[in-house]
């Protein structure tokens, strides 16, 4: 195989990887940091992904708007799910319930929108870095989006008011209503904003590939892989070990096959989550046993 | 509080159950009711010939992923029916469309319709139940005109199951013949000389493992065998793959929902193969043909005949184009052509059985398992002669080329409206 | 002696066992007058009420919440299928090569459970049930890919037979639970539930009895998808769906988690479904997933002891109305506790 084209390769994925981290990572901070395991996690990042669609291609919305409409449909949903699906603390529950949730809104939209795929029939240009190595525009912008984005997150959880309180709940939920803190308001704050940040990667998502109603499921295990490797509740071990597994994934493409994509991909899951469920970039053990 | 909300729902819950209940006991009432009356006016055809309609069930994909084709067939169904005045010797024909957009759905629409008393099933796009239908079709004694090409879909003989469309095998030696020829006819490349990239999507697995063979059996060298899994969402590593090979004609067995990002990130990436030759499905759909010519021009494709085959070359077909496009307000794709042609042929048996005798199921089926009707005869231009239940005259598929967004037949000599241009230029 | 005796025969002739008794003589008599829709929607719902009762045994009983149950239930389906159709052998030796490649899926997801707990566990089970789909989606001569693999013609049964088979099975799978249950290795499986650490510390090996709960349950779900293999006469990897496992979590939740007679409590959602399918046309057919899906979060939010805890409460209600005072509220409170189980 040629080198050229293999860096090529890599540098498509990367791009692509990066859109994977930003969407792991919301997982991520959802289930490792506010304890709730969202197994709709997949189906609102689809959600998203048609609202998209229909905004752009059907309504004919200006973009400004779309972002916006995104945004505040997926902070709703975020609240919603928080009120009604995410209220107990059990974790069995929560994991049935949001499972549920995730069929009712797969079937929903399989109903009202059928479930042909839906492209946006973007053309792209591609920048070319060498006469052989070109990378998508449209991917390279999103890739720095997905890049900032988890940098400002960060960012406002460390400096702003609000960020600070969501970080002390996470770490001692008692202590910090004790310190005057409204726990549950925090909480229910804190997945929502998690939630714009699945309506953004919904966003980009649809202008890179197409949308189907099933397509948040490969989505959600590629988040799984994704956050198990890198350690739940870590936002940037999740950002670089989306791109990893995105390296991983076009590797396998290219070397081995696409037929054995799938498998391997989840196969490969699988055997981390026995050997080293904690996460390979983590030292803390015995995580996997008190979520 | 609790207590309430348990209360209200388990009456709730009861209430459900007794509602469904009470309306299949109506709704079987009434089919018993109805069952009654026609046994009634069928045994006495002496009274004035006011039979009942006689009904031909199709279930189809009207939803899910595949619902453009399903719909495809079922006007195709329409306009067959339409166009021999809606009754043959005198009796009301009626078509009774059911949606199956999942094996489990097929079946179940299948026993529904089956309960209500039809007794004459045609196939509807993508025959996805077919081969759980073919083992029951004799003990339900109902006749299934089939269109599905499963190499096993026929296990040994049977009374009441008719496959009538083509066989998965014929294709694949249609796809390595015609591929062979390409090579010999434009490209001056002879057996193993002639080199081939196979790109497919998993599900259609079952076509590329015969057109593999065939490839083999004729000599030709496949460079490239890959398969992806119908999830993948980034096609830029095959691609590559693709762009460092040396071979002659790319071969592209994909459904609508990969095969277009597929074109378009090749379109994108700027990479344009020597020949394109694709194997069907996707590639003589308009789906295809939305790309726009800067894509399309220039590819080719084999498909069974379609509904732009020369005028002369299968009786009625320029009937039927013309009756679709003012029905459904585009041109027929080969689904609808594939609906109409089963249709149409369940017409041809029903005009060899007296009218009053529809009811005797079985005698719909030995009249069927005797029909020889030649190619030409019928608009999708196949005949029909059945050897242990497979068709044996629907052998003859058509190659196609695609020329400012029109899909044009190039072969065989007798249904082709031009030549083919290989390699394309402007 | 003899007061032991009659007493003994008499516990036995609660009202509850008679009606039982009665609807089962009825169930036997239903082939001989019921036309095949009927038949149909019989066969479907003890055939799920035979998965229930396996989920029931995971996981109301020992506590291992299995998440895509459909694997056994395909890993069943897909042996006899390629076992009679590739192969060419005899039908039972399908099942057994179904019973032991679930005994050995069991001893994979017993070795993920004992390593891993709650969400991770959730997310390896998702993993494995999409890595056999994968496989059978992609490994074509084995599986016959997307199409599926046809059984042999020879096969196939009437529906009268296949309603006896059927009935047979489910009768199997709840008097198995039951027995289990009330046995020492159910004992076992409910303090594996309730506090593992408290049973490892009085000695029971809670390593093994996982394992064990695990096998009995695969095994329950192997002979179930092979059932379905001869029922459909046509399988294809649609039968891994998350679906069918949503369904049968539904209908035991709904049922009653944990107590034996669950999936029996909850089979009228799916054959209330049944019936509308029936009706109702295929284009409405993603709103009974929809149906179902609401029916598991309310109950599971609301009601957790799904219908049994309801007719529990009942029971409760009634006792403490027929007998005032105190002493009647204590007799109450006991004979709600002890009717459930």
């Amino acid at each position: 195989m040629n080198l050229t084209s293999y860096i090529a390769v890599v540098i498509n994925a990367i791009c692509v990887g990066g859109v994977y981290g930003l969407t792991s990572s919301a997982w991520s901070f959802q289930v490792g940091s506010l304890r709730f395991a969202n197994f709709a996690y997949g189906a609102s990042l689809m959600v998203s992904m048609y609202l998209t669609y229909y905004g752009l291609r059907e309504w004919n919305l200006p973009w400004a708007v779309i972002i916006l409409l995104v945004l505040a449909a997926n902070f709703l949903l975020g609240l919603v799910m928080r009120k009604t699906v995410l209220n107990t603390n059990d974790r069995g529950t929560q994991i049935l319930c949001t499972t549920g949730f995730s069929l009712i809104m797969i079937n929903l939209v399989t109903f009202i929108c059928t479930a042909y795929p839906r492209n946006l029939s973007l053309v792209e240009k591609r920048l070319y870095l060498t006469p052989d190595i070109s990378v998508g525009t449209i991917q390279l912008i999103c890739f720095v989006l997905a890049a900032v984005i988890l940098f400002s997150f960060q960012m406002y959880l460390q400096k702003t008011w609000t960020g600070r309180a969501i970080r002390a709940v996470v770490q001692n939920r008692s202590v910090a209503t004790l310190m005057g803190i409204n726990s549950n308001v925090i909480l229910d704050v804190a997945f929502a904003i998690s939630y714009m940040m699945i309506g953004i990667s919904g966003i980009m998502m649809m202008l890179m590939f197409q949308a189907e109603p099933i397509a948040g499921e490969y989505m959600q295990t590629i988040a799984f892989i994704v956050c198990v490797s890198a350690g739940l509740g870590s936002l940037s071990g999740a950002f670089y070990t989306g791109i990893i597994v995105a390296i991983v994934s076009a590797s396998i493409n290219f070397f081995i096959g696409s037929k054995f994509h799938d498998p391997l991909l989840f196969a490969i899951f699988v055997i981390i989550l026995i050997v080293r469920p904690y996460g390979i970039f983590n030292s803390k053990k015995n995580v996997a046993r008190t979520l | 509080m609790k207590k309430k909300l348990s209360c209200a729902l388990a009456m709730l819950l009861l209430a459900t159950t007794v509602a469904g209940c009470g309306n299949t006991g109506g709704t079987s009432k009434e089919g018993a009711q109805s069952k009654a009356d026609a046994k009634d006016s069928g045994g006495a055809p002496a009274q004035a010939g006011e039979m009942e309609p006689y009904r031909i069930g199709m279930i189809t994909q009207l939803t899910g992923a595949n619902s453009y084709g399903g719909n495809e067939y079922k006007m195709g169904a329409e306009v067959a029916l339409e166009l021999i005045g809606g009754e043959v010797n005198g009796r009301k024909v009626e078509m009774v469309f059911a949606d199956g957009p999942s094996q489990e759905a097929t079946i179940a629409e299948y026993e529904r319709l089956y309960n209500d008393d039809i007794r004459l099933f045609v196939s509807g796009y993508g025959c996805i139940a077919d081969r759980a239908i073919m083992p029951m079709s004799d003990q339900m004694e109902a006749v299934y005109l089939s269109a599905a090409w499963d190499a096993d879909l026929l296990q040994g003989t049977s009374d009441y199951f008719f496959r009538v469309g083509a066989n998965i095998t014929d294709f694949a030696k249609n796809v390595a013949a015609l591929s062979s020829s390409i090579g010999d006819q434009y490209l001056n490349k002879k057996g193993s000389d002639l080199k081939v990239a196979v790109v497919y999507n998993t599900r259609l697995e079952h076509l590329n493992t015969v057109v593999k063979e065939e490839f083999d059996r004729e000599g030709i060298q496949i460079v490239l065998d890959e398969g992806y899994p119908g999830d993948i969402k980034d096609f830029v590593p095959i691609i590559t793959k693709l762009k460092d090979l040396d071979y002659d004609i790319f071969i592209p067995i994909q459904g609508a929902a990969d095969g277009i990002p597929f074109q378009q990130k090749m379109f994108e990436m700027g990479y344009r193969p020597p020949v394109t030759f694709g194997a069907g499905i996707l590639y003589d759909t308009p789906v295809f043909g939305d790309l726009g010519s800067e894509i399309t021009d220039g590819v080719l494709t084999t498909s069974y005949p379609t509904a732009y085959i020369a005028e002369d070359g299968a009786k009625g077909i320029k009937e039927f184009r013309e009756a679709f496009e003012k029905k459904a307000g585009h041109k027929p794709l080969t689904h609808a052509l594939q609906g109409y042609g089963l249709v149409q042929i369940a017409t041809k048996i029903l005009e060899q059985v007296p009218p009053e005798q529809w009811e005797d199921t079985a005698k719909l089926a030995e009249t069927t398992k005797a029909l020889n009707i030649p190619e030409g005869e019928l608009a999708w231009y196949w005949g029909v002669k059945f050897e242990d239940n497979s068709n044996v005259l629907a052998t003859q598929m058509v190659a196609n080329q695609w020329v400012n967004s029109d899909c044009l037949p190039v072969y065989p000599d007798n249904l082709k409206t031009s030549d083919a241009k290989v390699p394309w230029s402007e | 002696m003899d007061y032991k005796n009659s007493s003994k025969w008499k516990k036995y002739l609660t009202p509850r066992n008679i009606i039982i008794f009665i609807v089962y003589i009825l169930l036997c008599l239903m082939p001989l007058g019921a036309n095949r829709r009927v038949l149909n929607i019989a066969i479907l719902s003890l055939m799920y009420i035979g998965l229930g009762a396996s989920w029931n045994m995971l996981s109301g009983m020992a506590g291992i919440f299995s998440i895509a149950h459909a694997i056994f239930f395909g890993l069943g389906a897909y042996s006899v299928s390629i076992i009679t159709s590739r192969l060419g052998w005899h039908a039972v030796v399908g099942i057994l090569v179904g019973l032991v490649l679930n005994i050995l899926a069991a001893l994979l997801v017993g070795y993920i459970g004992s390593k891993l707990s709650g969400l991770y566990f959730t997310m390896a089970v998702i993993g494995l049930s999409q890595t056999v789909y994968a496989v059978a989606l992609q490994w074509f001569h084995v599986t016959g890919g997307s199409m599926g693999i046809s059984v042999p013609k020879e096969y196939l049964m009437t529906k009268q037979q296949l309603f006896y088979i059927a009935l047979a099975l489910a009768t199997a799978c709840m008097l198995f639970c039951a027995y289990i249950r009330s046995s020492r290795i159910g004992s076992n499986f409910v303090a594996l539930k309730e506090n593992p650490n408290l049973a490892m510390a009085l000695g029971s090996n809670v390593y093994g009895y996982r394992i064990l709960a695990t096998m009995f349950s695969t095994c329950m779900a192997s002979l179930c998808g092979s059932f379905y293999a001869f029922y459909m006469m046509a399988n294809n990897p649609e039968v891994f769906s998350g679906t069918i496992s949503i369904k049968i979590i539904m209908l035991v939740i709904v049922g009653g988690i944990g107590s034996t007679w669950a999936p029996v409590a909850g089979i009228f959602m799916v054959i209330l479904d049944e019936l509308i399918r029936g009706v109702m046309p295929s284009r409405f057919a993603p709103f009974s997933v929809v149906v179902y899906a609401l029916v598991l979060i309310v109950m599971a939010l609301l009601r957790p002891d799904g219908v049994i805890g309801i007719i529990n409460q009942f029971k409760g209600w009634i006792q403490e109305k027929r007998s005032a005072g105190g002493e009647g509220r204590a007799v109450a409170v006991s004979a709600g506790k002890e009717g459930g189980r």
